[in-house]
C-alpha cells in the first residue's frame, strides 16, 4: 500500500471520495506544489513618459518561471505584471517580467508628467523553462 | 545538521534527490500561502464623445500588508471569456476600453474604464474578476 499525507480542508472528509479531490485538499503529497525557488527586491528610477528595464541577477542555475510586482514610491497600490494605472502621478504600467539564464527583467512604462521611483518584489518558480 | 522536510516525486529518491523540481514537497522552499479568493463582476457604460467612465469593484483583505495576489478577467467589450490574467487592455479604433487590479494594504481593488473617442455613441462593458490572495507578503 503506498503511503501518502493528505490534509483536507474544513468540512471535507480526508478518508471519503471528496478527500481525493484536488480542490477540496490543503496538502496532498502526490501532488506538487508551487515553490518558491528565489525572490527578492529591487528599485528603478523611470523617466516621465519612458518605457523602463530593470534588470537583477537571480543566481539560478536555469531560467525560471517568474512572476512581479510593482509599486510606485510615495504610493499605496502595486499592480502584478500586465496590470496597469491611470491615476494622476500615478500613471503606469508593469509591461512584463521576464527571465533569462542570467536575470530576472521588468519593464515598465511611466505614462505620468513625472520621473517615478518603482519598487519590484519578484519570484521565481521551479521548472527551468 | 539542519532538519527538513522532504516528499520527493514518484520514482526518484528522497535521499538523493537535489533539484526543486524533484520535489512534491520540501521545506527548502517558499510556498503560497492562500488566504481567499472569490468573484466580482463590474458593468459600466461610456455615453458620448470623449467620455471615460471607470467603474470600481473593492475587496477587503485586512492583512495589513500587500499580500501575493493573482486576478483574472475576461475583456469587457465580450461580458463573457476568455480570461486573461492581472490586465486586458483593447485599442480600437473609435473606442478603448480596460480592465485591470491593483492591491493595498487593506484593499484588493478591480476595475473596468471605458473611453469613447470622436465617435461618441455609447460603449457599454461588464468583467468578471476571478481573484486569489494569498498570505505571502511582497514586502513593498
Amino acid at each position: 500500500m503506498a503511503e501518502l499525507i493528505r490534509v483536507s480542508k474544513q468540512g471535507v472528509d480526508v478518508l471519503g471520495s471528496a478527500g481525493t479531490v484536488p480542490n477540496n485538499l490543503i496538502f496532498d503529497s502526490n501532488l506538487n506544489t508551487f515553490k518558491i525557488v528565489a525572490s527578492g527586491t529591487t528599485t528603478g528610477t523611470i523617466p516621465s513618459g519612458s518605457l523602463g528595464t530593470i534588470h537583477v541577477a537571480h543566481g539560478l542555475s536555469f531560467t525560471p518561471p517568474v512572476t512581479a510586482f510593482v509599486k510606485r514610491r510615495g504610493f499605496t497600490n502595486a499592480l502584478t505584471v500586465g496590470a496597469f494605472r491611470f491615476f494622476p502621478q500615478d500613471d503606469y504600467k508593469f509591461f512584463s517580467a521576464s527571465a533569462d539564464p542570467g536575470s530576472v527583467n521588468f519593464e515598465i512604462n511611466n505614462t505620468s508628467s513625472n520621473a517615478g521611483t518603482f519598487d519590484i518584489s519578484y519570484f521565481c518558480f521551479e521548472i527551468p523553462l | 545538521m539542519s532538519y527538513k522536510i522532504a516528499i520527493s516525486k514518484n520514482g526518484i529518491d528522497v535521499g538523493t534527490a537535489i533539484l526543486p523540481n524533484d520535489f512534491n514537497y520540501s521545506s527548502d522552499y517558499n510556498t503560497l500561502k492562500y488566504y481567499t479568493g472569490g468573484t466580482i463582476t463590474l458593468a459600466g457604460t461610456a455615453i458620448g464623445a470623449f467620455t471615460t467612465t471607470t467603474t470600481q469593484g473593492i475587496i477587503s483583505h485586512d492583512l495589513g500588508y500587500i499580500p501575493f495576489f493573482t486576478v483574472y478577467m475576461n475583456p469587457p467589450e465580450l461580458s463573457s471569456g476568455p480570461y486573461y490574467p492581472n490586465g486586458y487592455a483593447n485599442l480600437g479604433a473609435g473606442a478603448n476600453d480596460y480592465a485591470s487590479a491593483f492591491c493595498g494594504t487593506a484593499n484588493l481593488v478591480v476595475f473596468i474604464r471605458l473611453e469613447n473617442g470622436a465617435g461618441g455613441g455609447t460603449q457599454t462593458g461588464t468583467a468578471t474578476f476571478i481573484y486569489k490572495i494569498y498570505r505571502n507578503n511582497l514586502g513593498l
